[in-house]
């Protein structure tokens, strides 16, 4: 990632750290509110694969850690686990074969998040983190970053220089990105051996 | 026919990552680094405050605006039935003021500290909470305005919560309901103590500790005990009962409470200037 991706990411990353706290921590749907700050580190793992998105479910995560009054390091723990397995579906930043509906993605992998953070700030002595009312954060959390994944998706497209989600025209046979070159393509041997 | 191998990279990085997150957490949770991230928070809070403030100062209209036109002809309404009240608690007020400059004499007489008496400091809420696992309000006043951890927090109505961080900017308020706050009350002529816990948003308070069979009525108003190492001063009103039952066996009355402050429409609040003693 070149050092202009990063800095647009971490533009990025402040301008929605301010829009979730001025505004999307007052849209308060049944006592839970959209938590934005997961969008970025799991959209990067989606285009990037599951490296650059276990990194940046780390900082993300740890950033967002620093503005709340939970367990300092649970949403790094947290993000970094889901964001490597988001970028699983789509390893080394190439095309996997199953193309998963990207709001779909954002929706399960915010769910699963917010329900391990709670799992574990139980775990950890904060009884309160897992009661009745979780599973309304859960589905609060899950559908409205579902809504926000296109729009924040052409960002982070922007961000890292993927020009994969602006209309690019079909990868070509076999080049870096193509689903010829993705993970678990099933490859007749003889092909294999003398390559 | 074969499968193409996973590379193993992105799983060290995982693994790597993994444990440092472990190490963070529990470093956190042991106490030794706590000081050093409680101080990192307040420094990251202090530097992202004034982009939060202009935003906030910049979408404020936008947002007033809408919600003034979706909500017109409540708005109207609502204006005529404030002025009405406002009439009714002008006179209310010239009444009460006897009745207080007596209460003070007897209070006074007494030792206790009122909450009415205590030095405050006026806040506004700027943030709801920012964890959804969470039931806090965030403040524009921190410790450069002597507002500190412990602090209880009021509105005109009642209690609201008290100060869990402080930067220097701004401050981190627990509200009332949140299941990790209790409350010690106290109520009735003859002062009968309970504990009121918080049972998470959109819930009453549940008080406990109340023999059964407590002399108790419906819309009854409970004030803060203040006893000793209380964690807010004596005399704060907390909430007013919305339901009671004791059953047949039981060790305790259920009692629920509901806080007398509006908690999901704060704008707002005072900070008493008053903490637990150590």
């Amino acid at each position: 990632m070149s050092m202009l991706s990063r800095f647009r990411l971490a533009l990025l990353v402040l301008l929605v750290l301010t829009i979730q706290r001025t505004i999307l921590d007052g849209v308060v749907i049944d006592h839970a509110h959209p938590d934005a700050m997961l969008l970025v580190p799991l959209l990067i793992a989606y285009l990037e694969g599951p490296e650059k998105g276990a990194v940046a479910g780390f900082v993300i995560g740890l950033l967002t850690d620093v503005f709340l009054p939970t367990p300092f390091g649970l949403t790094a723990l947290t993000l970094t686990v889901v964001a490597y397995y988001v970028g699983a579906l789509k390893p080394n930043g190439q095309q996997s074969q199953v193309k998963w509906p990207v709001p779909l993605v954002v929706a399960g992998a915010s769910a699963v998040q917010v329900a391990f953070f709670a799992v574990l700030g139980r775990i950890l002595g904060q009884p309160a983190m897992l009661t009745n009312g979780t599973v309304a954060i859960v589905a609060v959390v899950a559908i409205a970053n579902g809504v926000l994944a296109l729009p924040v998706l052409k960002a982070v497209s922007w961000a890292v220089g993927d020009a994969s989600h602006r209309r690019r025209p079909a990868a070509r046979r076999g080049a870096p990105g193509s689903a010829r070159t993705a993970r678990n393509v099933v490859v007749p041997e003889s092909r294999w051996r003398s390559a | 026919m074969a499968i193409l191998s996973r590379p193993r990279r992105p799983r060290h990085t995982l693994l790597l990552l993994l444990l440092a997150a472990v190490t963070i957490v529990t470093l956190y949770y042991r106490g030794s680094t706590r000081h050093v991230v409680e101080s990192l928070k307040s420094g990251a809070r202090d530097a992202f405050a004034p982009l939060q403030s202009g935003m906030e100062s910049l979408l404020r209209p936008v947002g007033s605006f809408f919600d003034g036109a979706a909500h017109y002809r409540s708005l109207e309404s609502s204006v005529a039935r404030l002025r009405a009240e406002n009439g009714s608690l002008e006179r209310r007020y010239i009444e009460s003021v006897d009745v207080r400059r007596k209460l003070k004499a007897l209070l006074s007489e007494e030792h206790l500290a009122w909450a009415g008496n205590l030095p405050s400091v006026m806040a506004e809420v700027v943030g709801g909470a920012t964890s959804n696992f969470e039931l806090t309000v965030v403040i524009d006043k921190g410790r450069s305005q002597g507002v500190n951890v412990g602090m209880s927090v009021v509105s005109g109505a009642g209690l609201i919560g008290r100060v869990i961080e402080a930067s220097s900017s701004s401050a981190t308020v627990l509200l009332v309901t949140d299941p990790r706050s209790s409350v010690g009350v106290r109520f009735g002529p003859s002062g009968v103590l309970g504990v009121a816990s918080g049972a998470g948003a959109g819930h009453p308070l549940t008080v406990g500790y109340v023999p059964p069979g407590t002399a108790l009525k419906k819309g009854e108003v409970m004030f803060t005990s203040g006893l000793q190492n209380a964690l807010f001063p004596p005399g704060v009103p907390v909430g007013r009962v919305s339901s009671f039952s004791s059953s047949s066996g039981a060790v305790q009355e259920r009692i629920e409470l509901k806080p007398l402050a509006d908690l999901s429409h704060l704008q707002y609040v005072d900070v008493l200037e008053w903490q637990p003693p150590p």
